[in-house]
């Protein structure tokens, strides 16, 4: 379950970014979701694609890795701090979080690095929201 | 046991001298200096003045010890003499002259008779058999062919062992590949630094370098490299990377080299008399204690060497080797007295910045040290490239990362420095000697 994510490590200068996303671009690969986080001299970015193996050939040559993170639709019965109370209750800790860049499957989608992935995922369902999976955003 | 059975395979000596009985090495030696001291003293205009005026005659030499007294040569002796005039023999008696380029100033040449070839030619052979390279195997050699002297001298060695020799000579990486796929070569001489790089090239291309190239030995010098450099040479390109080491203004390569104990490299001590000095004082230090290597060259014809000073920093060992072999060791080269680097008072080589850095798993193959200037006092930045295994989606795991070389670089050399990680691919690549300082003192 779960979608992929890919993180990228880029020095902190120009145009690292335009060539990443040139690639992928390049490649027909969709970017549905990103984040970069810096850390001063370099910086990760963080990108939720729908073709991830495929993400990961056109950025061949830069030191990048995936990790599974949790993609749940942002909806009007689940807010985002719907989502944050709910998982608090659960005593889940969100590392790092953020939002699509357009709606999948016809709503905005929060991205969730947690630490335990299928409890967070039973936690989200159990309650009704929904939980994507890497078909879904393809 | 394993052990046992790889020295049974191997055709361990190329001559016999190579267990010659230490007495007798000695006797060898001071004969050999005494004749190479007596012919400079009546032939060399130059070093004839430089002995006469250091008040030596050839018949002071009376025991090895006396060497001492014989004053220094240095690159600057080979500078003022361009090119042939060290030439101590007719120059229709020269068949080779070898030329390094000098990263500063005039190219300094280097002359070669017949039987200086031939002698050149032994010791590579000697040096390749010690590595456990035999009739059988092939050998792609990708050190430059021409005017330096790495390409040509590993090639007579290969020649008078009488193994099959790729001379690819340096460049073109995916030729260099696929010549060692096709040819199923056995044995790679080259740079370290270009041996990890047709490493880096090969896995580029979808190849497994340790399963899909057939190499067994490397012959690696040219550059001093660490421990923790042949662990990463024996994880990507082949199982016995040995050092080898030679000075054009000895003959090039093969002056000392590594048996299979990897325990120093052994110098050929029949043709060469190493010692080690304080480079300030000029005083010969006792075994074991490390300085400069110098070198006195003692079977040689059209160029012979009085202490010729390398500006190499190591030590020496001369406890017979596990080998058999009674040659003396000289410890890894700790770096050229040139390249070591004041920091804040402390002596740096880059080879023990690159000892600290290819120790890490997280980190790539290629590193590069950037001298600055911080006001009055020189600064120093390490560049390194990460490996995709290092990448974190968490920035502040890779700043943990960079904090921790910079944790073991402080332990190791007792300094603190900056550490930046690079993206790979980032840092210039070499096909030779691997530049690993920049020097931006010069621009403030
Ligand atoms: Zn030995």
């Amino acid at each position: 379950m779960a979608v992929t994510q890919i993180s990228v490590f880029v020095e902190n200068k120009p145009g690292r970014f335009a060539e990443i996303s040139t690639r992928l671009e390049r490649a027909k690969v969709k970017t549905l979701a990103f984040c970069i986080a810096d850390a001063g001299d370099f910086g990760i970015i963080r990108l939720v694609v729908n073709r991830p193996e495929l993400a990961t050939k056109a950025l061949k040559g830069f030191a990048e890795s995936s990790i599974h993170v949790i993609a749940t639709s942002i909806t009007k019965k689940f807010s985002v701090s719907k989502i944050a109370v709910l998982l608090r209750s659960k005593k889940i800790n969100i590392d790092y979080a953020y939002t699509s860049t357009k709606p999948i499957g016809g709503n905005p989608t929060l991205i969730l690095r947690v630490d335990d992935i299928a409890r967070t995922e039973k936690a989200l369902k159990e309650k009704g929201a929904k939980v994507l999976v890497q078909e879904d955003l393809s | 046991m394993e052990e046992c059975v790889i020295m049974e395979s191997r055709t361990l000596f190329y001559s016999s001298i190579e267990m010659i009985d230490k007495k007798e090495l000695k006797e060898l030696q001071l004969k050999r200096l005494r004749e190479t001291v007596q012919i400079l003293y009546d032939k060399n205009l130059y070093f004839g003045k430089k002995l006469r005026q250091a008040k030596v005659k050839p018949s002071d030499i009376i025991k090895l010890d006396d060497l001492s007294k014989i004053p220094f040569t240095t690159k600057d002796d080979l500078r003022v003499n361009y090119p042939t005039k060290l030439v101590n023999v007719g120059l229709d008696q020269v068949v080779r002259f070898h030329v390094s380029s000098g990263t500063t100033g005039d190219p300094t040449v280097v002359a070669y008779t017949e039987s200086d070839i031939d002698r050149w030619s032994e010791l590579n052979a000697r040096c390749l058999a010690m590595m456990g390279v035999k009739r059988g195997d092939i050998i792609q050699i990708a050190y430059g062919y021409g005017l330096f002297t790495g390409g040509l001298g590993i090639h007579y060695g290969a020649e008078r062992l009488g193994i099959s020799i790729i001379p690819s000579s340096a460049g073109n990486t995916k030729r260099q590949i696929k010549l060692i796929r096709d040819m199923h070569a056995t044995v790679l001489a080259c740079t370290p630094s270009y041996a990890l790089y047709i490493a880096e090239t090969a896995i580029q291309e979808g190849l497994e370098p340790k399963k899909d190239l057939n190499l067994r030995v490397g012959v690696f010098g040219a550059e001093p490299w660490s421990e923790s450099v042949r662990k990463r040479l024996i994880d990507q390109i082949c199982p016995e990377p040995y050092d080898i080491y030679g000075l054009s203004e000895l003959c090039g390569p093969g002056v000392a080299a590594e048996c299979h104990y990897r325990n120093g490299l052994h110098v050929w001590a029949d043709n060469f008399i190493p010692e080690i000095i304080d480079p300030k004082t000029g005083e010969v230090l006792e075994p074991g204690e490390e300085g400069e290597l110098v070198f006195t060259t003692i079977n040689k014809e059209a160029m012979p060497l009085l202490r010729y000073r390398t500006r190499d920093v190591s030590r020496m060992d001369f406890d017979t080797c596990s080998c058999g072999r009674t040659h003396p060791r000289i410890l890894r080269i700790r770096g050229r007295s040139d390249d070591m680097m004041k920091i804040r008072g402390v002596n740096v080589f880059p080879s023990q910045i690159e000892y600290v850095l290819q120790r890490m798993d997280e980190l790539g193959d290629q590193y590069q040290i950037v001298l600055t200037k911080l006001g009055p006092l020189d600064d120093l930045k390490v560049k390194v490239e990460v490996k995709p295994s290092a990448v974190s989606d968490k920035p502040w795991e890779m700043v943990g990362l960079k904090k921790r070389v910079e944790d073991e670089i402080r332990s190791v050399l007792n300094l603190n420095l900056e550490v930046d990680l690079v993206e790979p691919g980032s840092l210039p690549r070499s096909e030779g000697k691997a530049k690993r300082v920049l020097d931006l003192r010069g621009q403030a």
